[in-house]
């Protein structure tokens, strides 16, 4: 199904269409928003269902729903092409294996007419193509959506997931256990000190 | 000549505003940093902190510590927090045995460990990581500050040290003391302090200093010294390599080390790294996309050992000509070639730097945007094209390879009983040959273009 080109980040991606077929049903509507937009330029129509917040290096789940003539379009490849405003360094300079689907920018074709560079969806129902992306670039990001000749082009912001809290709790935690520790120490020496 | 004959530099070094001012400076950045890192988006390049720390500090880093010494140690958070934690609750008990015997050895295997994760893990590239990162060493910070006297945690941990020292060595500044003027001096307040400062931070006692590689010019002594007997001097770039009395193997092995590194960060670029990477994984039977960090760890570990592999042998090769192979005089001799190694790793390094901050310290206004969610658009273009940058880059390197060249001529004089040309056959063979590979992976680059 996958139609990947990306090299060595095939199989990040790989993992993300392995992971569709897990998460598709369980969480993909939960998490999505109203119809992002909907274009009937072309021959087909298409509507595109995003979640309303999407977290770099996490798997998002992106529905397409392709129409021919008001009626579910089946057999058709659908093509996702994440093309993000800001080119950053990580994309331009990392040539080793992202951990994400890494469709990055600048020396990466960024927008191409197929599904080269690329993630092909998984239909899921007639006329519906489900998509998961993890985006590893952060920011706002254009995706297009293409099914023949007809596009589909929304804006998502990628944001990036919070720091642990439970790694700042460890930090904070041991620093004052350092700390307090220390300080106890300092006053035990300097009552001994005192007593002599 | 003597900075500290002009009256405004040491006015400057004399007042209690330095180096303070300039602590508070890197300290408010520091938190900014460590925000963006932990709560900014995740992306290197779109996060200001990430930006400014990979694209503009860490390339000016050396370039700072052959300029102006390990400056950059005196005005460092780190040692701001330490000197605080130590203020506020520190215990002072004096450095671990274990650290003050072995320490090098530690900073030498902390480099390796966080150039590990770098690459493997992807801490460079991680805002989060980053962000984890500098916790843990802010942890190990506090912790040392708080235990143990001084900065023992600049002194015998930092990992900054692989190469500071090293760098600092090969530098344009010098602090020394003017031993007669400190003959019978009955306060040693360089190291004991005195009621103008504390005493030096890392333990040092400045009529004995002959090394510039632990100093970091804070400058107490000048504040301290009754005598003023301290003076800070430029010198020729090299010079100290050349004429030191007693290296230490471990700075040698740091060295070899930094060459394989830069090494490893060149060929990571290059676009043959991916087949490298692939052969590596066939190597070990694994698939390097699954076990990237066990690939990169075991390519990790062939630069660095190989520059060092080939230090040892052209040690014993050099001995050999000069007619005295025993494992002492291999030791002596690898410890004083160390230091011909260091001008051209400090090159590679530079010229590295070069690279990122040529590249890329125009995204950094960019980040800063981001950081406010305004997206500007793709316009952090480098500085100048990238057939120049990359024709810089191999100026440097031409530059330190003749510098390390001479140093290992110099000491090969110094040292060799019989024929120096002879004895340092070997050890020039060797700064070729890295000479060479670093120029190989510069043109690889260019021919990608």
């Amino acid at each position: 199904m996958s139609r990947n080109t990306c090299g060595a980040r095939r199989r990040s991606e790989a993992t993300g269409l392995k992971l569709a077929g897990l998460l598709a049903t369980v969480t993909a509507m939960a998490v999505l928003s109203a119809y992002a937009r909907v274009t009937d330029a072309g021959a087909y129509q298409l509507a595109a269902q995003l979640p309303d917040r999407i977290w770099k290096g996490q798997a998002a789940t992106l529905i397409l729903r392709v129409q021919k003539g008001g009626r579910p379009a089946d057999d058709v490849a659908a093509c996702l092409a994440p093309a993000p405003l800001f080119a950053s360094e990580e994309d331009v300079s990392d040539r080793t294996p992202a951990m994400g689907s890494d469709l990055g920018a600048a020396a990466e074709p960024a927008l191409l007419p197929a599904c080269v560079m690329a993630i092909a969806a998984i239909r899921t129902a007639p006329g519906v193509y489900q998509f998961t992306w993890e985006p590893d670039t952060a920011g706002r990001v254009n995706l297009r959506f293409t099914v023949g000749n007809s596009r589909l082009d929304a804006a998502v912001d990628v944001g990036s997931p919070p720091a642990d809290p439970a790694i700042l709790a460890a930090f904070a935690l041991m620093a004052t256990a350092i700390l307090s520790t220390a300080w106890l120490m300092r006053r035990r020496r300097r009552q001994q000190g005192g007593s002599t | 000549m003597n900075l500290l004959a002009i009256p405004w530099i040491k006015a400057a070094l004399r007042s209690r505003l330095y180096p303070a001012v300039f602590q508070w400076i890197t300290v408010a950045v520091f938190a900014v940093l460590l925000a963006a890192a932990l709560f900014g988006p995740n992306n290197a390049g779109q996060n200001f902190g990430m930006a400014l720390t990979w694209t503009v500090w860490w390339p000016l880093l050396p370039l700072s510590f052959v300029l102006f010494g390990r400056l950059w140690c005196a005005i460092c958070p780190f040692a701001w927090v330490t000197d605080k934690v130590r203020k506020a609750v520190g215990v002072e008990l004096s450095p671990p045995l274990l650290l003050r015997r072995y320490g090098l050895w530690v900073i030498a295997g902390l480099f390796v460990l966080v150039t590990y994760l770098e690459e493997a893990w992807g801490f460079n590239s991680d805002a989060r990581k980053t962000g984890y990162l500098l916790l843990a060493v802010l942890l190990a910070v506090v912790f040392f500050g708080a235990f143990f006297e001084r900065r023992t945690f600049c002194r015998h941990v930092c990992f900054i040290g692989a190469f500071a020292a090293n760098y600092s060595r090969a530098g344009m500044l010098e602090l020394r003391a003017d031993t007669d003027r400190c003959r019978d001096c009955p306060t040693q307040a360089c190291q004991r302090g005195a009621s103008d400062a504390a005493g030096c931070p890392v333990f040092l006692y400045a009529p004995s200093l002959d090394d510039s590689g632990t100093c970091e010019l804070c400058a107490n002594c000048v504040k301290n010294c009754p005598r003023d007997a301290i003076r800070i001097s430029t010198r020729r770039p090299g010079a100290e390599l050349w004429s030191i009395r007693q290296p230490h193997l471990c700075n040698a092995v740091l060295a070899a080390m930094v060459a394989g590194v830069v090494l490893i960060e060149r060929f990571a670029q290059l676009g043959s790294w991916n087949s490298l990477i692939a052969t590596a994984g066939a190597w070990l039977h694994v698939d390097p996309n699954v076990s990237f960090p066990l690939v990169y760890g075991t390519l990790l570990a062939m630069f660095l050992t190989v520059p060092l592999v080939g230090l040892v042998l052209a040690s014993l090769g050099s001995q050999a000509f000069d007619g005295r192979v025993s494992s002492a005089e291999v030791r002596q001799n690898l410890s004083f070639a160390g230091s011909a190694v260091i001008p051209l790793a400090l090159a590679g390094h530079l010229a590295h730097g070069l690279d990122r901050l040529l590249m890329w310290s125009r995204t950094v206004p960019l980040a800063a945007a981001a950081m406010v969610g305004w997206f500007p658009g793709n316009n952090g273009a480098a500085w100048l094209p990238r057939c120049g940058i990359l024709w810089i880059e191999v100026a440097v390197l031409a530059l330190g390879a003749a510098l390390a060249l001479y140093v290992g001529y110099r000491l090969a004089q110094r040292q060799a009983r019989r024929a120096p040309w002879l004895a340092y056959a070997p050890h020039g063979l060797l700064l070729l040959l890295l000479f060479a590979a670093n120029l190989y992976a510069v043109a690889a680059m260019m021919r990608q273009l």
